[in-house]
């Protein structure tokens, strides 16, 4: 069977994904500061991605018989502040690549990068300003409070993960890993795009409901952030981050929370040393443990078989939330989008 | 690699069927797989730990509904905060601040693009205009979230136009300021009459744009108002 055939997700990516590429550039500077400003700025984006977020905008708004012009500019301010959060994370996490090259504070210092952050995130809401002005008051401001409900929702999630690091004592339960991701990834990677479609929408003349998406996102974030956090202790040549980074930062992953609950005394006692060090002075040996127990103790198959869980339970969502829209490859899309993150190996 | 003594050991599965329920929680039938199937084959055969994924899978649903309940509440919270802004009408009194609510008529003409034509240009000139009697703001606003009537009083020509922000009763007007900082004309006149707005443009009023508020009995925002006063030539500021 040639399963490019039936491939219904990566030709909206790359088509979609350029046509943000496109937009973007234009609102990148070209100008003075570059070395310390706009060329750290244009590193992320210039590195590639899969522009899920964005083209989840569109493909939504085309779902909803707009053209995916009306929703590109939207587009390209999710893919801006999206790499406007990954230099903060970076610096936050303390990571060293980022898409397969040192990460922007490890090239450039945390001063600059953080600058760079900054204003990046700042900037994403220039092409969201534009959009504004070709839709009615109403929606506009939806779109307004939706940007500032996403952005609250992510610094929340990103909160509560930095607090777990610096309170190691901490006991972190599944449902509150699902509450950070529920905040941290979900709103930006799947609530946000998919809510600023609809908005844009035409055959519902932008109208959504207040909870629209929420639980669609979230389902889908979630078995992409588990998916995630799996690969992250997978081989480092098919991912692009450093091998078992997640566990070099005692990232209080799902896994992690499962061996937690399962761990004895000794154990428990030896994690919670290594949760106590810092990123420098913990010791390959416990990483290796951990990455070892993980996978004799099912807990990284429980993740996985949970994540797929999740994912189906997406698809059932997708079923209501549009159920109102007509079939269309961009429907298919994102549909397919929700358990087409299984196949990458990206 | 050193190891733990206390090594823990994958567990039996506690079922070698299939398991088909998880998707009733979503209003699925048996099974549940995705409509048409999916080359990923997910929802078909089941392995270790498939009721595990169930229960948490079941835990996670009702975590994200007590979020949309919770988000809600909290967006109300921040709405009603951000009506409740009656140190801003407060600032807006001062003479000496002035200038805040100038910028923030911009921030908010530039955050929403309001600009459609809820109010259609008026070009009213002085001559053919009634004057309404003066009453009481407060008690003629104009109802929940509608735009008050515009009313032009000018001897030149003028295009005005007034933006909802939100649902609210408008029930006074502050003053009409120049956009731009270095603008020299002195601010336009602008008051609720019998739920009409009126904005007065006195002859030789200096041209450019000119912006203002309506606020609600809080001192909170409601609506913006902006009119460009034309040169006698018909040109733009």
């Amino acid at each position: 069977m040639n399963v490019q055939a039936f491939d219904t997700v990566t030709p909206v990516l790359e088509e979609y994904g350029s046509l943000t590429r496109a937009a973007m550039d234009a609102y990148l500077p070209k100008w003075e500061p570059r070395a310390y400003l706009y060329d750290p700025i244009a590193d992320y984006p210039a590195r590639g991605g899969k522009m899920m977020r964005p083209s989840i905008c569109i493909a939504t708004a085309a779902a909803f018989g707009a053209p995916p012009e009306r929703a590109v500019k939207a587009a390209v301010s999710i893919e801006m502040l999206h790499n406007a959060l990954l230099i903060h994370d970076d610096i936050e996490d303390e990571s060293e690549e980022r898409r397969g090259a040192a990460t922007l504070h490890v090239k450039h210092g945390t001063a600059l990068a953080l600058n760079a952050g900054d204003a990046l995130a700042m900037m994403s809401m220039r092409p969201l300003f534009d959009t504004a002005r070709s839709i009615a008051p109403n929606l506009a401001m939806g779109l307004f409070q939706d940007f500032e409900r996403m952005g609250r929702e992510s610094a929340e999630g990103q909160a509560m993960e930095l607090g777990w690091r610096a309170d190691p004592t901490v006991r972190v339960t599944r449902n509150d890993y699902l509450e950070m991701v529920l905040k941290k990834t979900c709103w930006l990677a799947g609530i946000f795009p998919t809510r600023l479609g609809a908005m844009l929408g035409l055959s519902n003349n932008g109208v959504i409901a207040p909870d629209a998406f929420i639980r669609f996102g979230f389902f889908f974030g979630a078995a992409f952030q588990i998916h995630d956090d799996v690969m992250n202790l997978q081989e480092r040549d098919a991912y692009g981050k450093e091998m078992c980074g997640d566990l070099w930062e005692a990232k209080r992953t799902l896994m992690l929370i499962d061996l937690a609950e399962q761990f004895g005394d000794a154990d428990t006692a030896r994690l919670q040393k290594f949760l106590a060090q810092t990123r420098e002075t913990r010791e390959e040996t416990d990483v290796l443990w951990l990455l070892d127990v993980m996978h004799e103790t099912g807990a990284l198959d429980r993740a996985i078989n949970f994540a797929k869980a999740l994912a189906q339970a997406a698809v059932a969502e997708f079923d209501q939330a549009f159920a109102s829209v007509p079939a269309s490859r961009d429907k298919t899309f994102i549909r397919d989008l929700t358990t087409w993150t299984f196949q990458r190996g990206h | 690699m050193t190891q733990s003594k206390e090594r823990l050991r994958r567990a039996d599965p506690d079922r070698t069927q299939p398991y088909r329920s998880m998707m009733h929680a979503f209003g699925k039938g048996e099974a549940g797989g995705p409509p048409g199937g999916h080359p990923l084959g997910i929802g078909g055969a089941v392995s270790a730990g498939q009721s595990y994924a169930d229960r948490a899978v079941q835990e996670a649903s009702d975590l994200v509904d007590r979020h949309i309940r919770t988000g809600a509440a909290k967006t109300e919270q921040i709405d009603n905060s951000f009506q409740g802004m009656s140190w801003l009408s407060t600032l807006a009194q001062s003479q000496d601040l002035a200038g805040l609510m100038t910028q923030a008529t911009k921030a908010y003409s530039e955050i929403t693009t309001m600009w459609v034509e809820l109010a259609a240009t008026i070009r009213d000139h002085l001559a053919n205009t009634r004057a309404p009697a003066q009453t009481d703001g407060a008690q003629n606003a104009a109802p929940a979230g509608e735009t008050p009537v515009l009313r032009l009083r000018a001897s030149c020509m003028v295009e005005a136009r007034v933006d909802m922000l939100r649902p609210g009763t408008p029930e006074r007007a502050t003053q009409l300021a120049p956009e731009e900082a270095d603008q020299t004309g002195s601010n336009l006149a602008a008051r609720l009459e019998d739920g009409h707005l009126v904005v007065t443009v006195p002859a030789g009023q200096t041209p450019g744009r000119y912006n203002g508020l309506l606020l609600d009995g809080s001192g909170g925002p409601v609506g913006v108002i902006m009119a460009e006063v034309f040169a006698d030539d018909g040109s733009a500021a």
